[in-house]
């Protein structure tokens, strides 16, 4: 299967960990082989150099030059409406998920707990129809 | 490492009454060691002793564009361990006490040179044009574009074992 997504200038990239995890940012341009020059002005990552280590690439772009200026890349990345577009993303909503579950209080706990056993109460019914059911086809089939 | 601007001269004496001031450029980790390494070359280039002499500035300087990309262009001469070489080597970095910062870590990795058998000849911003390596040029390209092929996985120990393969492409 071909390459999708590719470090270039413009590239919209996911920083997974380091002072700066948890925030998208822009490859502005490359360094060498193992760094590149990104920025952020939207999400609060100041223009700095980072690690290929720590980016992972998403499937947006912003149609920038290399090396364009903190101003440009903030106003390409409000046209392209980039932090709509990726938080309507599987990718953004499951980060959203897992913070909401780490950040879960007792109460919040407890509300799932009943959620989920209301839930299962329902898919027991269900499931205890069809067994029914089928016990029922198994006589009349004898 | 950081850049620094030592001036130094030989201390007034009646044969000599208004000695000629010496600047060099510095790169070492803090303005102790940069004052140290002057009188280290000072002393081995012109006749100008510490005991005998002055330091009238140990500035550290700021990289200009610190956000601008530049190639740098390093001439040094190092001890190996059958003889002394030059070398001209080019670096890509943000700043020139970045681009020297690696070269004594390359230097030490390639050619196993400890920082005491480096000396930094002359350190120079270089034009892409002038570059002569071809690991250098080959970031000299404005439509620039590489994906991240087979991804290791930084923690190798969490979990140490797993019934899970690793995920390479991400």
């Amino acid at each position: 299967m071909p390459f999708t997504k590719f470090v270039q200038p413009g590239r919209i990239a996911y920083i997974s960990y380091g002072p700066e995890g948890g925030k998208l940012c822009v490859i502005v341009d490359i360094i060498d082989q193992n760094r590149a020059l990104i920025d952020g002005p939207v999400t609060g990552v100041k223009r700095q150099q980072i690690n290929f280590k720590t980016l992972h690439l998403t499937k947006f772009t912003l149609p920038i030059a290399h090396g364009a200026r903190t101003g440009t890349v903030r106003k390409a990345w409000e046209k392209s409406e980039i932090t709509t577009k990726w938080q309507e993303t599987t990718w953004a909503k499951k980060i959203a998920a897992h913070e909401r579950k780490a950040n879960m209080s007792d109460f919040d706990r407890f509300k799932l707990m009943k959620a989920k056993q209301a839930r299962n109460r329902m898919l027991k019914i269900e499931i205890g129809k069809l067994v029914l059911a089928q016990r029922k086809e198994k006589k009349t089939k004898k | 490492m950081n850049e620094y601007c030592v001036l130094g001269r030989q201390m007034p004496t009646p044969i000599h009454r208004v000695p000629p001031i010496f600047k060099m450029r510095i790169f070492a980790s803090d303005e102790v060691i940069a004052k140290s390494r002057f009188w280290y070359f000072a002393q081995m280039m012109t006749k100008m002793k510490k005991s005998r002499g002055e330091i009238l500035q140990c500035k550290q300087i700021l990289e200009r564009k610190p956000m601008k990309i530049k190639n740098f262009g390093i001439w040094l001469r190092y001890d190996s361990r059958s003889g002394t070489h030059n070398m001209y080597r080019e670096y890509r970095d943000l700043t020139s006490s970045g681009a020297v910062t690696q070269c004594y870590r390359d230097m030490g990795a390639r050619h196993r040179a400890r920082a005491h058998s480096i000396q930094i000849i002359r350190m120079e911003e270089v034009p892409a044009s002038k570059c002569r390596r071809p690991n250098i040029k080959q970031f000299h390209n404005s439509a620039i574009k590489f994906p991240l092929p087979h991804r290791l996985q930084k923690q190798q120990h969490k979990p140490r074992f797993t019934t899970r393969r690793p995920h390479t492409t991400f």
